[in-house]
């Protein structure tokens, strides 16, 4: 039987997921480009992101990403 | 993935100094806190991104003439019944009685230049004023994005900016109705304002506390048109350029810079569509948060 894998805090993940498991904060995933993951709904709660085409980082709140633009 | 431990604003913790670089997510003020062994820094969110809901665009007024224009309908007329309304604003000038809205004099919000007073005027000379910054000069609300909430339920009116209740009126028979008229945003009896509106949502009931909260929190990239369903679901909701079926004035898809063609009404696509008159744009700059 294929079972999903899961994240830490037990929540399932895709299989296809974008966001890299292995990383533990403070080192955070650097994507090249927003497009790459501002779709995706499988983060974990409050999983911080950077995306090296907007400077921007992202956090994301269960429903959206809250995103903070570099000063 | 690499996650942040979360708090809250009133259950920040206070640490010490082996601590630094401890990092946490605010939920309520959607801040990143990191302390650097005596307090904590602190990041302000700039905006939100929600999946497949993206808001980048806005309806840009020029302040002098511009103003957005839905077709008169008698769906707009509360007469003595529950109504809300929801918007994004960042004014940058205002005429002296420059309006948020207006429905020729039934109703009609203003945001007045001189005292800064935000006041819904209605039929019969009533008003209600929504916020008034102390002082007469404090322009704390212009040049950055606000949301304003206005919300009639049984026989009170409510007023909120960013979800701050900041004027209440007890209404007896004021009818909000103006049969035959235009619903005009960004105009007040051809007094115009200046800056960008977004995500306005029209519903012909009270929003609960509860919705009020949930609205207001979730940014401008909410999606309220499917968020509120059936008998709870808004007459209208118009996303400024982020629809798909929006379009520039020549029928075309949206870009930065266009000329608004058709604000499509994403609860009821064809009905109660708004338009611009005078030359209002698109316009990405400065995202509302």
């Amino acid at each position: 039987m294929f079972v999903l894998p899961t994240f830490g805090l037990g929540v399932i993940a895709s299989p296809l997921s974008v966001f890299d498991s292995s990383l533990t904060f403070p080192t955070i995933q650097v994507f090249d480009n927003e497009s790459e993951f501002i779709d995706q709904t499988d983060a974990p709660n409050y999983t911080i992101v950077h995306a090296k085409n907007t400077d921007r980082l992202y956090v994301w709140k269960g429903y959206t990403w809250v995103v903070y633009n570099q000063n | 993935m690499s996650t942040l431990t979360s708090t809250t604003s009133t259950t920040r913790p206070t640490l010490g100094a082996g601590d630094v670089g401890k990092s946490y997510f605010e939920t309520d003020s959607n801040k990143v806190l990191v302390w650097d062994g005596a307090g904590w820094n602190e990041w302000n969110p700039d905006l939100t991104l929600g999946p497949g809901f993206q808001n980048n665009l806005t309806a840009a007024l020029d302040g002098t003439n511009d103003y957005l224009s839905i077709p008169a309908s008698t769906d707009f007329d509360f007469g003595t019944g529950d109504f809300s309304f929801t918007f994004w604003m960042r004014v940058t000038s205002r005429e002296t009685y420059g309006g948020l809205f207006s429905r020729a004099s039934s109703y009609r919000l203003k945001f007045q230049a001189a005292d800064h007073i935000m006041n819904l005027a209605m039929t019969g000379l009533d008003s209600a004023i929504i916020t008034y910054n102390p002082g007469g000069t404090n322009t704390s609300l212009l040049n950055s994005w606000h949301h304003i909430m206005i919300v009639r339920n049984g026989t009170t009116l409510k007023g909120y900016v960013d979800n701050v209740e900041y004027g209440s009126q007890s209404l007896t028979t004021q009818s909000f109705s103006a049969s035959g008229s235009t619903f005009k945003w960004g105009d007040n009896l051809g007094q115009a304002i200046g800056g960008q509106l977004d995500e306005i949502a029209i519903f012909d009931r009270g929003l609960t506390s509860a919705e009020r909260i949930e609205i207001y929190n979730n940014g401008a990239s909410f999606d309220i048109g499917s968020s509120y369903t059936g008998a709870d679901a808004p007459l209208a909701f118009y996303r400024c350029g982020d629809d798909d079926d929006d379009t520039d004035s020549g029928g075309g898809s949206v870009d930065n810079g266009d000329t608004i063609g058709t604000i499509k009404n994403v609860v009821n696509p064809g009905t109660h569509d708004m338009s611009q008159v005078n030359g209002a744009t698109y316009s990405n700059a400065n995202s509302p948060v």
